[in-house]
C-alpha cells in the first residue's frame, strides 16, 4: 500500500511541478481568434472606422465608451447568411464577462437587443461598458450577423482597477425596487434548489439505507415485471408506501407553495422579450469619388501586397486617398498623417501622393507591408477564396470622408 | 392488478431470500454500486440535457414560454426513464428518476459553478441549472403505486412536465419582472443577457417565443406544456429502450463473432 | 467455512490428480471485500481521475483567458497545441503499460499454471473489477459532464478559432481516449481474471461491446464535431448553438454506455453462484469443472 501511495503521490506532484514551471512563463495575448477567421470573411464582410476607446483604465463600476462605425460591405460573401445579412447584434468581444454593457446606441437610437441590418448598411455605434473584474483585458467591438457569426473589430487593452466597494450592477424594476444583478434572486435559486435536493436525498435514503440493494436482484429476477410481491414477499411493504407517500406529498406541497409564492410575490411578469428594432439609416455624406479595385498582387518573396485602385473624382474639389482598411486594420497614406501606430494602424506607400483633381480619374497603386498582413493572416494565399477587399477612404478638402468598398482577386506574383 | 401466486410457499421462499445474509455480499457492494453508478448516470443525464436542450438550461433569458418547456421535458426524461426501468427491474426500487435527478443536480451545479462562474465569470443567478428532483420523485412515486411503465409513460410524462415547469418557474419568476432598460421595457432576464456580454451568443441566437400571428393569445405556455408532455412520452420510451435493450438485455449475452 | 489450499494427493489407487486451489494471501484489513483489500483500486481511481481533471482545470484557469483566446500565437502552440501531443502521449503510454501488464501477467495467473482459484479470490477479483468499472464511470462523468459544461461556457463566450481550444484539449484529447483505454482495459481484466463470467470461450460480451462502442464512437464523433463547426453546413456551424444537430451523436453514442449496467448485473449473478456454491459446500474444483462443462 505504501508503495502504491508513493507512486500516486509522485504522479500527483509531477504534474503540479510541471504546472508551476509552465504557468510562470505565461504572457497574455490580445487577439481573440479573429486571425483564424478566413481572410475573405474578414475583409469582405464588415469594415470599421473611427473606433475609439474613451479610456484605457477604469475603476470597477466606472464606465468606458467605445464609439465607431461598422459597415456591412457590399461585397458580403454569398456563402455567409445566404448572401443576405438580415439580423445583427452589436456586441463586445472580451475574455469572459469582465465588463458589463450599460448602454448601446446605434445610429442615434437605443438598441438593447438585435436589429435588422442589410448589405451596405452603416452603423454608427456607441457602447458604454462598466468595468467589472479587476485585471487587464483586451476588448473589441464586434458585429454578430445571423447565420454568419461574429466579425471582430479593432481592440484595445483596458485595465480595470479594484474599487474599495467592489462591483454592483444596479437596475431599477418597474415597481421601483432597485436590485443588484450580480446577486439578485441568487439565494432563492440556491435555497429552493437545495430544498429539492434534500427531498431527493430523503427519497433515496429511505429506499437504500435500511434495505440492501445488490441482493434484491435474486428476488426481483423471480417476479414478473409489474409485480413487487407485496407484503408477503417484503421487497416493498406498506410502510414503504406510506413513507414514500409522505415524501411525495411534501414534494407536491413544495411545488404548490412555490407556485403560490410566485403568483403572489411576482404577479406581474413578462415573457422574455424579443425587441428587435429597425435602426434609422444614416444619411450618406456627399459623394466625392467612386473607387474601384483594379488589381491586387502578392509577392511572397519580398512580402509585399500591391492594390491598384481607380479613383474617379466626381466632386468639384480635389480629393485624396487617405487610407485603406482591410478588416480591422488601417493602412494610412503618410501624406495625411498616421494618427497612431500599431497594432491596428500602419503606413502604406502610394504610387502618387494620392490626390485626384476634380473630374479626373487616376489609378493609384497602394503598397502594403506584407508582414503585417501575414501576421494577421490576411493574405489569403492557399485558401479557397483568394480575394482581398476593404474600404478605401477618400477625403475632400472640406473634410468630408467617403468610405468606398473595394474587392478584387489576389494574383500571386511569387510564392 | 396482482396475479395471485398460487403457492404461498413461493412467497415464503422469496421472503427468505429478501432477508438472507450472505457470506461475501455485504453492504459495501451496495455502496460501491450506488457511488460509482452515480458518475455514469450523471454523465448520461447531463450530456443528454446539455446537447438537446442545453442553451435553454444555461441562461435565464432563454427560459421562455414556448420552446423551453417544449424541448426540455423530452431531453430530461430520457435517462430517468432508463434508470427507472433498470432499478425497478433489478432491485424493485422505485428510485431511478430521483437517483438520476439527484446525480445530475450535483453534476450540474459543479459544472455551473466551476466552469460558468469561475472560468468565464458569469454570475450564478444568470446560469443556474434547472432542478428535476421534484419531477423525479413524483415519477418514481407513480411507478411505485402503479407498477406499470405504460401508465407512468402517459400520466408520468405529464406529471414530469408539469412538475418540472412549476418547480423551475418558481425560481425563474423573479427574473421575469419588468424593467426599463435602455429606454425599452424588458425583463430582468433580458437585461442579464444584455449586460453580461456573451460574445459568441448574440441575442438573436435565442430560440424563444417571437410573436407571430398564431400565438393563441396567452395560451402559448399551455400549448407548449401540452406538446412538451407528448414529446416527453416519446422521450420516456426512448429511455425505456436504453434501459431495456442497452442496459439489461446484454446481461449474460455474448457475440460469437465480431 | 475456510478455504483450504491443498493439493489433492491421490492414493496409490488410480485417481486423476486434482488441481491445486489458489487462495489470495490473508492480510488483516486487506481481504477481498475490505476497503483496503479488493476495493482499494476502486476507491483510489476516483481521486486520481478527479485529480487529473482538477489539474487540467487549474492549468486552464491560469492560461486560458490570457493565452487560449488566440490560436495564431506561438504561446498558444506551446500551451495548448503541444499539450495535445503530451496528453495523447500520456494516455498512449498508460494504455500500453496497463494493457500490457494485464495481458502479460495473465500468463502467470494461477489458472494459467493449472490451478483453480478459491471463491475468496474470485470475490476479490470481482471487487477489483467493480473498481475498474467505477473508474470508467468516473471518466465518463469527466468527459460527458464536467468538461462539456466548460465547453459550452468557453465557446458561447469566446471565438472558436481552432479544434484545439482550451476546453477541447482535456476533454477530447485526454479523457475521451482515456475512456477507451479504461473500457477495453476493464474488458481485458474481465476476460483474463473472471473467466467464469467473461472467459474467451464464451464469445465477446454484449455488455462490453456496447460500453467500448460508446467510448470509441465518442472519439470518432470529435471529427464530425469539428467538421460541423468548420463547414458551416446550412449555416449551423457558424453560430454557437449548443443544441446544434451535429452535437446530437455525442448523446446517442453516450447512451450505448448503458451497457455498463450489464457489467454490474453479470458479476452480481456470478456472486450469487459463488454464494450458492459456498452454501452447498461445492469445492472450487467442482465449481470450476461445472463451469467448464457448461460451455
Amino acid at each position: 500500500m505504501k508503495r502504491a501511495l508513493r507512486w500516486v503521490l509522485l504522479a500527483a506532484l509531477a504534474p503540479a511541478a510541471a504546472l508551476g514551471l509552465v504557468l510562470g512563463s505565461a504572457t497574455p495575448v490580445f487577439a481573440h481568434g479573429e486571425r483564424a477567421q478566413d481572410a475573405f470573411a474578414r475583409m469582405q464582410t464588415v469594415g470599421w472606422w473611427g473606433v475609439n476607446f474613451s479610456k484605457t483604465t477604469v475603476q470597477q463600476g466606472d464606465t468606458v465608451t467605445i464609439t465607431g462605425t461598422a459597415k456591412i460591405l457590399e461585397t458580403w460573401p454569398n456563402n455567409l447568411s445566404n448572401g443576405n445579412p438580415d439580423v445583427c447584434y452589436l456586441t463586445v468581444v472580451e475574455p469572459g464577462a469582465q465588463f458589463v454593457l450599460k448602454d448601446r446606441v446605434i445610429n442615434g437610437v437605443e438598441t438593447p437587443q438585435s436589429f435588422f441590418c442589410h448589405k451596405g448598411g452603416i452603423y454608427n455605434f456607441k457602447l458604454t461598458l462598466a468595468g467589472r473584474s479587476p485585471g487587464t483585458w483586451h476588448v473589441h467591438p464586434g458585429l454578430a450577423v445571423r447565420e454568419s457569426g461574429t466579425i471582430i473589430g479593432p481592440g484595445q487593452w483596458i485595465r480595470v482597477t479594484p474599487s474599495p466597494t467592489g462591483f454592483a450592477n444596479l437596475i431599477t424594476l418597474l415597481n421601483g425596487q432597485t436590485i443588484d444583478l450580480e446577486s439578485y434572486g441568487q439565494w432563492f435559486v440556491v435555497g429552493f434548489s437545495i430544498l429539492t435536493f434534500i427531498l431527493g436525498l430523503a427519497w433515496m435514503i429511505k429506499w437504500t439505507w435500511s434495505k440492501p440493494t445488490v441482493t434484491r436482484l435474486a428476488v426481483s429476477n423471480q417476479l414478473p415485471l409489474n409485480q413487487d410481491g407485496g407484503e408477503a414477499v417484503g421487497l416493498i411493504t406498506k410502510r414503504d408506501h406510506v413513507q414514500s407517500a409522505v415524501i411525495a406529498g411534501l414534494t407536491a406541497l413544495l411545488l404548490v407553495l412555490g407556485l403560490v409564492y410566485q403568483q403572489v410575490a411576482y404577479r406581474n411578469t413578462l415573457p422574455p422579450q424579443s425587441d428587435w428594432i429597425q435602426v434609422p439609416s444614416v444619411a450618406p455624406p456627399q459623394q466625392l469619388a467612386s473607387v474601384q479595385a483594379v488589381n491586387a498582387t502578392w509577392d511572397g518573396v519580398s512580402h509585399v501586397m500591391t492594390l491598384s485602385v481607380r479613383v474617379h473624382n466626381t466632386s468639384g474639389t480635389p480629393v485624396q486617398v487617405a487610407s485603406f482598411r482591410p478588416a480591422y486594420l488601417t493602412f494610412w497614406n503618410p501624406a495625411v498623417g498616421v494618427p497612431k501606430t500599431g497594432p491596428y494602424d500602419y503606413e502604406m506607400r502610394l504610387s502618387t501622393e494620392g490626390t485626384v483633381a476634380p473630374g479626373h480619374t487616376q489609378t493609384i497603386n497602394l503598397t502594403l507591408p506584407g508582414t503585417v498582413l501575414e501576421t494577421e493572416k490576411l493574405i489569403p494565399v492557399g485558401k479557397a477564396d483568394m480575394a482581398i477587399g476593404g474600404l478605401v477612404e477618400v477625403r475632400g478638402a472640406s473634410g468630408v470622408r467617403n468610405f468606398d468598398t473595394v474587392s478584387t482577386a489576389l494574383n500571386i506574383v511569387r510564392l | 392488478m396482482a396475479i395471485a401466486i398460487p403457492v404461498d410457499r413461493k412467497a415464503d421462499e422469496l421472503r427468505r431470500l429478501v432477508f438472507k445474509r450472505y457470506r461475501w455480499i455485504d453492504r459495501k457492494w451496495d455502496f460501491m454500486f450506488w457511488f460509482t453508478a452515480a458518475f455514469v448516470v450523471a454523465a448520461a443525464a447531463d450530456i443528454t440535457r446539455l446537447l438537446f436542450a442545453g442553451d435553454w438550461d444555461f441562461w435565464t433569458d432563454w427560459k421562455d414560454r414556448e420552446w423551453w418547456m417544449t424541448i426540455t421535458p423530452f431531453a430530461t426524461i430520457i435517462i430517468p426513464s432508463a434508470l427507472q426501468f433498470i432499478q425497478w427491474r433489478a432491485w424493485r426500487f422505485p428510485t431511478g428518476a430521483t437517483y438520476t435527478a439527484c446525480c445530475v443536480f450535483v453534476a450540474a451545479w459543479i459544472g455551473r459553478v466551476v466552469q460558468w462562474k469561475f472560468f468565464v465569470n458569469y454570475p450564478m443567478n444568470f446560469v443556474w441549472p434547472a432542478t428535476w428532483i421534484p419531477a423525479g420523485i413524483l415519477l418514481d412515486f407513480l411507478l411505485l403505486e402503479t407498477r406499470s411503465f405504460i401508465v407512468v409513460s402517459v400520466i408520468g410524462a405529464g406529471l414530469w412536465t408539469l412538475a418540472f415547469w412549476v418547480s423551475n418557474y418558481a425560481i425563474l419568476a423573479p427574473f421575469l419582472q419588468p424593467v426599463h432598460f435602455m429606454g425599452h421595457t424588458l425583463t430582468v432576464a433580458d437585461v442579464q443577457g444584455i449586460t453580461y456580454i456573451r460574445a459568441q451568443t448574440p441575442e438573436y441566437l435565442r430560440v424563444i417565443e417571437r410573436d407571430s400571428l398564431r400565438t393563441f393569445l396567452q395560451e402559448t405556455q399551455y400549448v407548449s406544456l401540452a406538446f412538451g408532455t407528448v414529446l416527453a412520452i416519446f422521450g420516456y420510451w426512448v429511455g425505456q429502450f436504453i434501459g431495456r435493450y442497452l442496459a439489461v438485455w446484454p446481461i449474460g449475452r455474448f457475440l460469437k463473432q465480431i | 467455512m475456510e478455504e483450504i489450499v491443498q493439493s489433492a494427493r491421490a492414493p496409490e489407487a488410480v485417481r486423476e490428480r486434482q488441481p491445486e486451489v489458489y487462495d489470495a494471501p490473508r492480510v488483516p484489513g486487506k481481504g477481498p471485500i475490505d476497503w483496503m483489500g479488493g476495493w482499494k483500486w476502486g476507491l483510489l481511481a476516483v481521486p486520481i481521475l478527479l485529480g487529473a481533471a482538477a489539474v487540467f482545470r487549474v492549468y486552464q484557469g491560469f492560461t486560458a483567458l490570457s493565452i487560449g483566446t488566440d490560436s495564431s500565437t506561438p504561446q498558444f502552440f506551446w500551451y495548448y497545441e503541444f499539450l495535445v501531443a503530451v496528453e495523447i502521449g500520456i494516455v498512449g503510454l498508460f494504455t500500453i503499460l496497463w494493457w500490457g501488464w494485464i495481458i502479460r501477467s495473465a500468463k502467470r495467473l494461477p489458472e494459467a499454471l493449472g490451478m483453480v482459484i478459491s471463491r475468496r479470490e474470485e470475490v476479490r477479483r470481482i471487487a477489483v473489477f467493480w473498481g475498474l468499472v467505477g473508474a470508467t464511470s468516473v471518466n465518463l462523468y469527466i468527459e460527458a459532464s464536467f468538461f462539456p459544461n466548460q465547453d459550452g461556457a468557453w465557446h458561447q463566450t469566446l471565438v472558436r478559432d481552432t479544434a484545439f481550444t482550451p476546453s477541447h484539449d482535456p476533454m477530447f484529447y485526454f479523457f475521451f481516449p482515456l475512456g477507451v483505454t479504461l473500457a477495453i482495459g476493464t474488458y481485458l481484466y474481465g476476460r483474463t481474471r473472471l473467466p467464469a463470467v467473461y472467459g474467451a470461450w464464451k464469445g465477446f460480451p454484449w455488455s462490453f461491446f456496447l460500453l467500448i462502442a460508446a467510448t470509441v464512437t465518442e472519439v470518432a464523433q470529435v471529427a464530425m464535431n469539428e467538421w460541423g463547426h468548420s463547414v458551416n453546413l446550412g449555416n449551423a456551424g457558424a453560430e454557437e448553438f449548443f443544441s446544434v444537430w451535429f452535437h446530437w451523436p455525442f448523446v446517442l453514442y453516450g447512451w450505448l454506455a448503458g451497457g455498463i449496467f450489464a457489467l454490474w448485473g453479470e458479476t452480481i449473478l456470478r456472486l450469487y453462484q459463488i454464494e450458492k456454491d459456498e452454501e452447498e459446500g461445492v469445492s472450487p474444483v467442482e465449481a470450476a469443472t461445472a463451469t467448464v462443462t457448461s460451455r
